[in-house]
């Protein structure tokens, strides 16, 4: 509360109250009259800003507006340009002076103009407004976490710091452009249906004649066809073609590895917004249009619909779906803790608060016989109870003689006790230290930081107490706690790509099997030819792809169409026209030294391995889905949405009987 | 029509052109003024001067020890007006503080005295206003920037917050504390008789008094610091709350659980080095 500006000014009046009372004999006691009267003075502040700060700063409310033009909109889109008004009150007679509103600017979105702080004064009688345009540029969530309230007094020699959490999160939808954009516009043929249908040459309710055949009891009259009946003599009923909607599944991959990079530029932002503008498009066509969702473990399916209650539910979801970040399994806590430990107190400052969030000194001592060598230092400090053993009491009693030069007398005991507890000593001075070591840097802070954070991680979690130990000793839980909690509230953080061995840590296999699951139940439930799109990141991961291509074998059995959209690393140049369909490795070396800076040094050679092997990984991937007919392209090559729209068209027109 | 460039805040044009930090630039100059006046009706022309010297630079360059100067050049300026017994310490005599002029008693609202408080007291706020107009009134904390945040570290309070009711308030508070300093030393030289502490043969005079002083500002402090401790409880969020509880019992378990949990880590290790061992 008190600044280094108040410190010093009290500590020098106080040194003058003192200088003044002692003089005071000699009829000097102004000095310290003058210091009391700063005192007094000093007091005043200190009351008054005690009771803002007890009494006023609880008072504070916020509401919160996104506007789109004059409207308050509870869904955002991304692209779109918004005003954030701010309205802040005080419900309390005592006025707060002097204080700064500062609305935490929320990530996912770009800073166009207006200000997000305000230094200013506050009654009840006003009304204190903030507003500012932001842009969202990512689909995602738009987190709001509340307004950050400095208070301080006219001097600068108080000052206290709440964060008034006032969490609003609006869902930011993928842009609704691309629907417009990418809508089909092309007409390949003359003779398609109406939008919505296709013709499949199976007997249904269709408007066009699909064959004659003999009467059936039970088939309706008005099915007869009169005139074929009159030629042949029998009664022979008309059979019409079937119209069936085209309907097209999504497979998007929402695990790990596609959401790493940075938040504008994840492979997950690019595979979310191709499959919004699918979806759009194609719902625009009146195509049905179905998701799944999947990652290593989980899958969540959301069957083929074309009304707009769906689409916005398919958008939804895939909002959902951007706003994940990764947790790498292994982490740096350490490394985390420091961008923690500021966000932490800047947006849980009374969690934070050292009152609140106790650190007793006696909890940075670490007891020696906890470790795994304590059980030494207990043998060290038995050792002396060998003087029994009359062996070893003679040769430390011989030992002492030859040290003191004497066989009894004050130096013969000393030395002989000295000699007796040696071992105690040093298994004491090594308590000590190991004891000790903790209290001092780096292990302070560490341990300091730690705590506090497992506390409050423990607080929001409702968890049991015991949980905070836990996080104390378990780095493995702690680091993933830390990356869950800086994810959630928007913060990036290095995440851990390699282990200890070098082995890539988001090359997830569990994944192929989760979508192969999910493919064969959504085949199984599909109706006739579809369209599956499968968006994931199967790059490097060709040896495990055996599940996935047998479910692809079922599908296209089964006359459905695949289509496989892989996204790409946004640091990975894209391979180039140059050298043909594949390229060599020769050739690929040749493209790469052009894309790498220092290609001679060694982070420049490394550089370009990981280069040439992703490459030699997308092209085994993608020779692998060829050998079946299926298409794989890269998310960011030409334009994935308007080829499967293209896809659809066809499938549209196709003609086949089951 | 050209727009005219903002004026740097702590500038000399700004000091002046600016109407709140005009007046606390008055307040503290007149009050510089009258301490020059009264300090060299003391007997200390060139001490006074002295003080001059280094409160102007805080008032128009905002210097940050001015104030901690002023008050112990002031201070020692009483004691030793001209720095005779400084000089004559150099010269090979014995440094001595004399008595004051009026004797060994400190008359109670001498007006002297009360002007040399306030004016003091008057720079001393005027100083330290100005330091928070120009320069920083809050401390920085270490926070994570993002995006479209201000880069601001130093915030200064906005100079428009600057009200006629605040600098009226100021003079009630001057006088207030005036009136405080008054019958604090009026209280603290009364009370040595009333507890006989300063009588006493075992006390000194001075020490009994620089007891009082410790026992009535640590008795204050003590009972200010209990109702607002009992007000920051009465505050508190539920989540507080839920704090405070887990770590009271945090803190009677925080042995065993670190035991235990150390244990398991140690097992958690352990299967895994048999794990690498096996996969050998």
């Amino acid at each position: 509360m008190l600044t280094a500006r108040g410190w010093w000014f009290l500590l020098i009046v106080i040194i003058q109250i003192v200088v003044g009372i002692l003089f005071s004999d000699r009829g000097l006691g102004v000095i310290a009259i003058l210091g009391l009267t700063s005192l007094g003075w000093f007091i005043y502040e200190w009351c008054f800003f005690s009771l803002q700060m007890r009494l006023a700063i609880h008072k504070i409310r916020i509401r919160r507006e996104v506007r789109d033009g004059k409207r308050a909109v509870p869904i955002l889109w991304v692209g779109k340009e918004l005003e954030v008004h701010v309205d802040i009150e005080l419900d309390s007679q005592i006025p707060l002076p002097f204080v700064i509103f500062n609305d935490r600017f929320p990530s996912g979105a770009d800073h166009l103009a207006g200000n997000n702080e305000i230094a200013t004064w506050i009654t009840n009688e006003e009304t204190i407004h903030l507003k500012y345009s932001i842009r969202t540029n990512s689909p995602g969530e738009l987190r709001f976490e509340g307004v950050r309230v400095q208070i301080a007094d006219r001097q600068g020699f108080f000052y206290h710091r709440k964060f008034i959490r006032d969490l609003v999160t609006y869902a930011v939808l993928p842009p609704l452009t691309d629907a417009e954009g990418n809508r089909r516009i092309d007409k390949h043929h003359n003779l398609i249906p109406p939008p919505g249908i296709h013709r499949l040459k199976s007997a249904g309710g269709g408007g066009d004649l699909l064959d004659l055949r003999d009467y059936r009891p039970g088939d309706p009259p008005k099915m007869i066809a009169w005139k074929a009946s009159a030629r042949r003599d029998r009664l022979i009923t008309k059979e019409f073609e079937s119209d069936v909607p085209v309907r097209c599944t999504l497979f998007v991959d929402q695990s790990q590895s596609v959401r790493l990079g940075q938040p504008k530029a994840t492979m997950l932002n690019q595979l979310t917004m191709i499959a919004s503008g699918i979806s759009q498009a194609a719902s625009s066509d009146r195509d049905m249009v179905g998701l799944v969702l999947f990652d290593e473990h989980d899958t969540s399916i959301l069957q083929p619909a074309r009304t707009s209650r769906h689409q916005i539910e398919l958008l939804h979801r895939l909002s959902d779906a951007a706003r994940a970040r990764p947790i790498s399994p292994q982490a740096d806590v350490n490394e985390l803790m420091k961008i923690a430990v500021p966000v932490a107190t800047e947006i849980y400052p009374e969690l934070m608060n050292k009152q609140t969030n106790r650190t007793p000194f006696r909890m940075f001592w670490n007891p020696l016989l906890d470790g795994r060598w304590g059980w030494f230092v207990v043998l060290l400090m038995l050792l002396p109870m060998l003087v029994f053993v009359p062996g070893i009491r003679r040769g430390i009693q011989e030992a002492a003689y030859t040290i003191s030069g004497t066989p009894s007398g004050g130096w013969y005991t000393i030395t002989f006790l000295l000699m007796l507890f040696s071992p105690t000593i040093v298994g004491l001075f090594w308590w000590l230290g190991h004891g000790l070591q903790t209290m001092f840097a780096p292990y302070y802070q560490l341990r300091d930081r730690r705590k506090r954070l497992a506390s409050l991680f423990t607080a929001l979690d409702h968890a049991p107490i015991g949980n905070i130990g836990l996080l104390l000793e378990d780095d493995h839980l702690f680091g993933e706690r830390l990356q869950l909690f800086l994810a959630t509230h928007h913060i990036r953080y290095p995440v851990d790509l390699y282990d200890e061995k070098g082995r890539y840590l988001f090359r997830s296999e569990e994944k192929i099997q989760t979508l192969s699951r999910a493919m064969h139940y959504v085949i199984a439930r599909g109706r006739d030819n579809e369209l599956f799109v499968i968006m994931a990141d199967l790059i490097e991961l060709d040896e495990y792809l055996d599940p996935l291509l047998k479910s692809v074998k079922v599908a296209i059995g089964r006359h459905h169409q695949v289509m496989v959209i892989c996204p790409w690393m946004p640091e990975i140049p894209p391979p180039s026209k140059d050298f043909g369909e594949e390229p060599s490795e020769k050739e690929l070396r040749k493209q790469m030294k052009k894309e790498v800076r220092r290609p001679n040094q060694l982070s420049g050679q490394l550089l370009t391995e990981t280069m040439i092997r992703y490459h030699q990984a997308f092209y085994r991937v993608r020779r692998a889905f060829a050998k079946m007919g299926v298409v794989l392209i890269r998310a960011d090559e030409g334009e994935p949405v308007r080829l499967i729209l293209n896809k659809l068209d066809r499938l549209r027109s196709i003609r086949r009987r089951r | 029509m050209t727009q005219l460039k903002p004026l740097k805040p702590g500038s000399i044009f700004w000091l002046i052109q600016t109407p709140g930090p005009r007046t606390y630039l008055i307040i503290g100059i007149a009050s510089l003024l009258v301490n020059y006046l009264i300090m060299s009706q003391r007997g200390g022309e060139l001490g006074s001067a002295l003080i001059v010297i280094v409160g102007l630079p805080g008032l128009l360059a905002g210097w940050v020890i001015s104030p901690a100067m002023f008050i112990l050049l002031s201070s020692y300026l009483i004691l030793d007006p001209n720095f005779q017994s400084l000089t004559g310490a150099f010269g090979g005599n014995r440094f001595r503080i004399e008595s004051g002029f009026r004797g060994s008693q400190t008359p109670l609202f001498n007006i002297e005295d009360v002007i040399l408080a306030l004016s003091g007291l008057g720079f001393l706020i005027a100083q330290f206003r100005l330091q928070s107009l120009a320069y920083r009134s809050v401390p920085s904390e270490p926070r994570i920037k993002r995006k479209g945040e201000s880069d601001a570290e130093d915030f200064p309070r906005p100079a428009n917050l600057v009200s006629d009711q605040e600098i009226g308030f100021l003079f009630i508070v001057g006088f207030g504390s005036m009136i405080f300093g008054q019958l604090g030393w009026w209280l603290l030289t009364n009370l040595e008789y009333q507890f006989a502490i300063a009588n006493s043969i075992l006390v000194h005079r001075i020490i009994g008094r620089l007891l009082l002083f410790i026992f009535v500002l640590g008795g204050a402090i003590a009972i200010s610091t209990t109702i607002f401790s009992y007000l920051r409880w009465r505050q508190m969020s539920p989540e507080e709350v839920n704090m405070t509880l887990q770590e009271t019992v945090w803190v009677e378990t925080r042995r065993e659980q670190e035991r235990i949990h150390r244990w398991r880590r140690w097992l958690r290790e352990r299967k895994g080095i048999n794990r690498l061992e096996g996969s050998k």
